[in-house]
């Protein structure tokens, strides 16, 4: 293989065995006979990441990221499988774990450094500029017992990414940091990132995960759910965890009118067709309806429209009857009609059509169809845009008024 | 290289940590062994007037004292410490690649501190009475060596049998009683009925205070002594070492 790996794992796995006292796991290793429960924080992980790659982990709360992150770091060994990680790395774990809080973060700072493998004289070098990228000001004499959280990331943060580590390891703790540092942070890591370093970055932050990391692995209840690019993977967790909230909201009871269920004068929707159920964003869209006008005279029936995302936002909804257009007979007592959007405007997630029958007054629903038609739209990256969908716009050159330059 | 680095700092602040904030700082290293001399030597010297064989000051028993003193305190340090001392850094062994084979040496270096500076003391008043032995410059770094080694063996042991019993903590003080009311520390082995002196003999914290005295006090070097306590040490280091490694990835689950 030409290019090198930097971290490897090969069903790389963790338990963590629970004993009901801390001397019955020597007793265990005296008498030979089992007396632990097993609790696996990860399982079977198998991975490669290449020197200079990115990667992005994300997933539920408990979903074992943070193991895998000690894991990655080296303060934990895997109980099966295999783990390696080449070169000098750095980590910037759980919040405050591994400082000493009666010490000065000047002092915590010196010992970091001695912690990621850094000798004396290297100590010496590193820690101005560890310091200054700190900025605590006088709080780097103070014991790191009077930080606030904010502080304490920015004295880990430094820790970590002043020196050049090969492999940094970054967990969703920096998020607490406030947004300057943030900021600076994330250039840092870019900063890294272009010097040829290998990232791995956890946070709930997806728009960070997206940005930073080519790759990403979703993990699950300790194992991985997906794994590969990051847009991809950040996608699809995205719309699990909306797809969750949707459940919750369906059980806290979402109203939505219900249709007046007697089919008043026989009006109903016969079929609803998507032209595709994958979409690129800014791809042709289209819906065409069917449906049978019964009795009642065409001037009377409406269509109307509505695009869910799987979160339930209405993305946008809109009907006939609004836009001042009639549905068009096939003959038969069946009318038709087709929606287009010739560039879809939504950007990755999964939705769905309501689709509903109103008379001219708008108030009275004959037919409706609620959750049908369910369809993708995946966007070509990041370049267009997060959110939910692409909006017009344009970056204009700012105007320079001429008495502003010549102050 | 780094790992010198990395236990020099854990050293320093272990230290540090312990006398932050205290009035007389490092100092506590010293005045702990000094209030222990002062005590003992009022209380066996004047009070119960003990007396070593022929001589009859009360100066020369507090030498005697305060040189087997040295050795058990430094002993003592590394007892009462080593069965804690990774619960007390459990922060940093679960959640830094810090290696956990260091950390019992903290106590060792501590208990090295403590005893370099109650021997360079002990000396120093000795040189000042004109009863200094030049010798005992050369003859005393073999048997501090042997006395780190012994400190590392039961360092090792205790740290990591200390994760599982958690009674061992509990447990050191009252054994340092005994220990040191067994052991010729405060009385002189003459003082005890020639039946016991065979006991004395099998103890080899007696043994190790008695080759202390023999170098400090009278510049002899007791070599059987010696080799015995050194191979005893070195067997009781290589299974104490053996049993660290096995048992820590354990340690780890209970920590």
């Amino acid at each position: 293989m030409s290019v090198e790996i930097a971290i490897r794992l090969e069903q790389a796995g963790v338990a963590y065995r629970q004993y009901q006292h801390p001397r019955d796991a020597l007793l265990e290793w005296l008498l030979r006979k089992p007396r632990h429960t097993h609790f696996h924080a990860l399982q079977d992980v198998s991975l490669d990441v290449r020197a200079g790659d990115s990667l992005g982990i994300v997933g539920d709360n408990g979903a074992g990221k943070s193991t895998l992150l000690k894991m990655l770091a080296g303060n934990l060994p895997p109980s099966t499988g295999l783990c390696e990680v080449r070169g000098r790395r750095s980590a910037l774990l759980e919040l405050g774990s591994g400082l000493q809080s009666e010490f000065s973060g000047e002092e915590n700072a010196r010992m970091g450094l001695a912690l990621r493998g850094l000798a004396h004289g290297e100590i010496a070098q590193k820690l101005p500029q560890v310091l200054a990228f700190a900025e605590l000001g006088e709080f780097i004499h103070q014991p790191v017992k009077n930080y606030s959280s904010g502080m304490v990331v920015r004295l880990v943060f430094s820790i970590s990414a002043v020196i050049e580590p090969d492999v940094l390891i970054v967990d969703e703790a920096l998020s607490v940091g406030d947004q300057y540092f943030q900021k600076k942070s994330l250039d840092r890591m870019r900063e890294i990132l272009s010097g040829g370093a290998t990232l791995v970055f956890c946070s709930h932050n997806l728009y960070q995960v997206r940005e930073m990391c080519r790759q990403a692995v979703w993990l699950e209840r300790g194992r991985v759910r997906m794994l590969g690019d990051a847009q991809v993977v950040v996608d699809a967790y995205q719309d699990d965890v909306r797809g969750r909230n949707r459940e919750e909201g369906k059980s806290a009871g979402a109203s939505c009118p219900s249709p007046d269920k007697g089919r008043l004068g026989g009006v109903s929707l016969l079929s609803v067709t998507l032209n595709n159920n994958i979409f690129q964003t800014h791809a042709p869209f289209s819906v065409t309806l069917h449906a049978s006008c019964g009795d009642r005279p065409l001037s009377d029936i409406h269509a109307g429209i509505v695009i869910r995302r799987n979160d339930n936002i209405q993305c946008y909804g809109i009907s006939t009857l609004h836009d001042g257009v009639a549905m068009q007979p096939l003959g038969e007592g069946v009318i038709a009609t087709k929606f287009t959007i010739d560039r879809l405007p939504l950007l990755s997630g999964e939705y769905c059509l309501e689709v509903w029958l109103i008379d001219s007054s708008g108030v009275h629903v004959y037919d409706s169809r609620e959750r049908c038609c369910h369809f993708r739209v995946q966007q070509a990256g990041q370049q267009q845009g997060i959110g939910m969908v692409w909006l017009p716009h344009r970056w204009e050159t700012v105007e320079v008024a001429e008495d502003a330059l010549a102050a | 290289m780094a790992r010198l680095t990395l236990l020099w700092q854990l050293l320093r602040r272990d230290v540090q940590e312990r006398y932050a904030g205290t009035v007389l700082g490092v100092f506590w290293l010293l005045a702990q062994p000094l209030f222990m001399l002062l005590v003992y030597a009022l209380v066996f010297g004047e009070v119960l007037q003990l007396r070593l064989g022929t001589q009859t000051d009360s100066a020369s028993f507090a030498v005697w004292l305060f040189a087997g003193l040295s050795v058990f305190n430094a002993l003592a340090e590394v007892l009462v410490r080593a069965p804690a001392i990774l619960a007390e850094r459990r922060d940093l062994l679960l959640n830094s690649p810090l290696p956990p084979a260091l950390l019992p040496l903290l106590p060792v270096g501590a208990s090295l501190v403590l005893e370099l500076l109650s021997v360079g003391l002990l000396l120093l008043w000795l040189c000042v009475q004109g009863q200094c032995h030049w010798q005992s410059v050369f003859l005393y770094p073999p048997l501090l060596l042997l006395r780190v080694l012994l400190s590392l063996a039961l360092a090792y042991g205790l740290a990591v049998l200390g994760v599982f019993l958690r009674d061992l903590r509990q447990m050191m003080p009252p054994l340092l009683s005994v220990l040191l009311l067994v052991s010729p520390i405060v009385y002189p082995q003459q003082a005890v009925p020639e039946k016991f002196h065979a006991w004395f003999a099998w103890n080899p914290l007696a043994q190790l205070v008695q080759a202390y005295r023999a170098v400090l006090l009278d510049g002899v070097f007791p070599w059987e002594t010696f080799a015995v306590l050194l191979m005893l040490a070195l067997l009781s280091l290589g299974l104490a070492v053996l049993l660290f490694q096995r048992l820590m990835p354990r340690a780890r689950y209970v920590l």
